[in-house]
């Protein structure tokens, strides 16, 4: 089975939240200062990367976890992975799951960046905080997603 | 090998390239309505099904044609389902893009979004094959040049 996280960006919440779902990030425990950090660098220097499936890596269950940004088109991009299924005859399931909590605020901070290089530290201190205010609701979504995949399974 | 026409909704523009390429429209003049309402699937896509493939048919070359609407994101698209088509150990070189949005008539917009997003197809449909007639050579030349170079890069003359 292959799980996708999607969202408006792929290196934001859906990065985070598969992340948590492999377990590089430990779910209701905030990563440190410098991770943080270093996903603003990713953030910036690769938003406007859309349309690659990323791979993240394998989850408890051997399930293969992918990212990837797709903007405002999940719903246009689930369609298809479900039509490629049937035109290519696709047996292994996929799991969809939309990223976007917290993600219309990052876009902002980028631009506001791009800007205003200036204030970087106040730009940085923002994205912690939003950070840290997005994390328990992605953790809480990824313990959602896993429990579906479970039942799933079970049935 | 797989060949999509894509366009924004995948009900007027993509069909009418894929049914000229497999001869349900004819490429030497302007069909009639009647003609355009008789080719599967054309103004038939709904909007919440938009972005699933629609296979049309197989031309002389045995290519599967199908009509596919990537809104307006063909170019986050198009990477999004050659990488998983990578993933999945499909040779992406086997899968052929053809945009067929071609630039129309506004009437035929408002003609497709009444008929898919408002559903007065009675008033809609018309509409669309309105546009569509008056720009029909331009449908042809695309399909002619894709059949073109299909003929070349398999090798039959």
């Amino acid at each position: 089975m292959k799980v996708i996280y999607y969202g408006n960006t792929a290196t934001y919440a859906a990065y985070t939240m598969a992340a948590i779902h492999i377990g590089i990030y430990d779910e209701g425990k905030l990563p440190c200062l410098d991770h943080i950090l270093r996903q603003w660098e990713l953030c910036f220097i690769h938003h406007l990367q859309k349309g690659n499936l990323i791979y993240m890596g394998l989850d408890d269950g051997l399930r293969e976890i992918y990212v990837i940004g797709c903007g405002r088109h999940g719903k246009v991009l689930e369609k298809i992975y479900n039509g490629l299924n049937s035109v290519y005859d696709i047996q292994e399931e996929i799991q969809l799951v939309k990223a976007d909590i917290g993600e219309g605020w990052i876009g902002f901070l980028i631009s506001l960046f791009q800007h205003f290089p200036s204030i970087e530290p106040i730009v940085k201190k923002l994205f912690i905080r939003m950070y840290k205010k997005a994390y328990p609701l992605w953790c809480k979504k990824v313990r959602r997603e896993k429990e579906k995949i479970k039942e799933g399974k079970k049935l | 090998m797989k060949l999509f026409y894509h366009c924004f909704g995948g009900a007027h523009t993509s069909i009418t390239c894929a049914a000229i390429h497999l001869g349900y429209l004819p490429m030497d003049r302007i069909p009639d309505c009647r003609e355009f309402i008789a080719v599967p699937h054309y103004d038939k896509m709904e909007d919440k099904n938009r972005g699933t493939p629609i296979y049309i048919g197989r031309d002389e070359l045995g290519i599967d044609i199908y009509a596919i609407g990537l809104k307006n994101a063909c170019h986050i698209m198009i990477p999004a389902i050659k990488s998983y088509l990578n993933v999945n150990n499909i040779q992406p070189k086997d899968i052929l893009f053809v945009e067929s949005l071609v630039k129309l008539h506004p009437i035929t917009s408002i003609g497709g979004f009444l008929s898919r997003k408002l559903n007065l197809v009675s008033v809609g449909r018309p509409l669309t094959i309105w546009g569509i007639r008056r720009r029909y050579s331009v449908f042809v030349e695309i399909v002619s040049g894709v059949k073109e170079s299909l003929y070349r890069h398999i090798g039959i003359s």
